[in-house]
């Protein structure tokens, strides 16, 4: 599912956002990504969408080198994923139920299945009833939860969450990690990153990767 | 095929949306575009009349000939035959002395009197011909040749400047018509880049989302084409409206050019300025696609 040889990332100015690391993540299994802030956590899944390019190595996602020459499947494979942005990357000016249907669209999906699993993503994270309120008058929590039900409505092949709990109460919180992980019963594979360790310290399996200033620490619990 | 018909409500409303975030340069970009469509119609249609009133000067231009007195009927015809066959020469009538004596009583108007003090009318026949007016001076040349002639006045100075006029205004239309053009070009597509470009981050949150490029544009591509049609639609109709007048008013000052019928020209101008406009909204939103594409 995703393979990295010897991978490294520098940014332009010089940053080294990730040292030299090796993995591999297979189909349905369950990723934490913890570490402190500018530890790179979001570096990682940057490589992993294809918006940046390994600076060193072979890097690998649903059978497509991310490389920059490739941008015809680096798109294909998109439509595979679902993204939760740190940023929500939510269009404004357009309702909830309009974001999570518009990452459907232009998939090969019937526009009432289209409807359908839209609705029936925003009612798991709790907002059926803001179906039709523009996303510019929502309170963050709420945004971050249109952006997951975003992703998780395409039912996609590898969920990838960007502090998908970082605005959330806890009772929230555990409700939205629950959803994700979920997900891994259809052998989706998902990847979160959290600063929330209290909330993963009770996983028994799954994989946990600790990264300190661009170091990667894994291990594999059963 | 099928994503497109899928999505053509989404697509409306996204046209609306992108319009409605963007309300005050989107109406700022349509503003200015039809001023520029005014003004782009204002420089065709001045550089089409002043062309148009050159013709019909150059046609009412004349080249009098006056002859030895005295030639029998039979000299007269054979002159009449040999003018006639000059090259360039197109049509030709004889004036005799009486036409000549009250063409120039209606020209002097009221100061005819003066007219009066003759006994015998002091004017002379002549031949009045028509010609190729860029051909003038090999026919005047050859009328000077011509046996029996013996003046031939074609009012060479008016005729010269006459044409230093219309070689100025043909260069002047293509000047100001090239450049504004050109200016039309560079502003519609740079207000049309501008407005793809305030959106630039809805584009690339598409993008990352996996949405193909058709997808992602065509709205915008839309907004483009419908804010430069638009444009052009109304700049169009304010100058129809406009141009009535404008002829007239034209027709009026200026006592020797004739009112010139603007009405098939300005509505010829109103649908190929529209028809322009979307063609540059086309290729100015692909312009700007391009420049806010991002590869990652
Ligand atoms: N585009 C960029 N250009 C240069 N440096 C960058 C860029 N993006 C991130 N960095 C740097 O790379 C390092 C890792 O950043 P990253 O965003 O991956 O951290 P993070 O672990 O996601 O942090 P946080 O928990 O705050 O989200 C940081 O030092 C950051 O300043
Ligand atoms: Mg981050």
């Amino acid at each position: 599912m995703i393979v990295a040889n010897n991978v490294g990332l520098f940014y332009p100015d010089g940053t080294e956002a990730l040292k030299t690391f090796d993995f591999h993540i297979e189909k349905g299994e369950l990723v934490f990504i913890t570490g402190p802030s500018g530890s790179g956590k979001t570096s990682l899944l940057k490589l992993i969408t294809g918006m940046e390019f390994p600076t060193q190595g072979m890097f690998r996602v649903l059978g497509e080198n991310i490389e920059p020459d490739n941008s015809d499947k680096i798109q294909r494979i998109r439509r595979m994923m679902g993204p939760v942005f740190q940023e929500f990357r939510l269009l404004e000016g357009r309702t909830v139920l309009e974001n999570v249907m518009l990452g459907m669209r232009f998939l090969d999906l019937p526009l009432h299945v289209i409807k359908n699993n839209a609705m029936e993503s925003i009612e798991r994270v709790g907002l059926g009833h803001k179906l039709k309120h523009t996303v510019d008058r929502l309170s963050w929590g709420e945004c971050q939860r249109v952006s997951i039900a975003r992703a998780v409505a395409r039912k996609p092949v590898l969920i990838i969450a960007d502090e998908p709990t970082g605005n959330l109460d806890k009772e929230n919180a555990i409700n939205i990690l629950d959803l994700l992980t979920s997900f891994t019963d259809t052998d989706t594979t998902v990847i979160i990153t959290t600063h929330a360790t209290h909330l993963i310290e009770d996983k028994q399996s799954g994989v946990f990767i600790k990264m300190n200033a661009g170091e990667m620490l894994i291990e594999r619990r059963i | 095929m099928s994503k497109f018909i899928k999505n053509s409500g989404y697509f409306l409303r996204e046209i609306k949306t992108i319009f409605m975030l963007n309300k005050v340069s989107s109406m700022l970009s349509l503003v200015s575009l039809t001023m520029i469509f005014f003004i782009l119609m204002l420089t065709v249609s001045g550089w089409w009349m002043s062309t148009r009133w050159m013709e019909l000067i150059k046609d009412e231009a004349e080249i009098s000939v006056y002859y030895v007195s005295g030639l029998n009927p039979y000299a007269l015809d054979e002159l009449r035959d040999t003018l006639g066959k000059i090259e360039g020469v197109n049509a030709m009538r004889l004036v005799d002395a009486e036409e000549a004596y009250n063409d120039m009583e209606k020209i002097l108007g009221s100061d005819a009197k003066v007219l009066e003090s003759f006994t015998e009318n002091p004017f002379d026949p002549y031949f009045e011909l028509s010609f190729d007016f860029e051909n003038r001076l090999n026919v005047v040349s050859k009328l000077n040749g011509v046996k029996n002639v013996s003046f031939v006045r074609d009012n060479q100075d008016v005729l010269n400047q006459l044409e230093n006029i219309i070689d100025f205004i043909e260069i002047i239309g293509i000047v100001v018509g090239i450049s504004v053009t050109i200016t039309t070009f560079i502003i519609t597509s740079h207000i049309i880049r501008e407005g793809i470009h305030s959106n630039r981050e809805h584009i690339r949150t598409l993008r990352l989302l996996g949405a193909p490029s058709w997808f992602i544009n065509f709205p915008f591509v839309v907004e483009g084409v419908l804010i430069a049609g638009f444009s052009a639609f109304i700049a169009g109709l304010s100058f129809n409206v406009f141009s009535g007048s404008l002829s007239n008013a034209f027709g009026g000052t200026v006592q020797f050019l004739p009112v010139l019928d603007v009405t098939s020209m300005t509505l010829m101008l109103w649908a190929s300025m529209t028809l322009l406009a979307v063609a540059l909204g086309v290729i100015a939103s692909a312009f700007g696609l391009k420049l806010v594409s991002v590869k990652k």
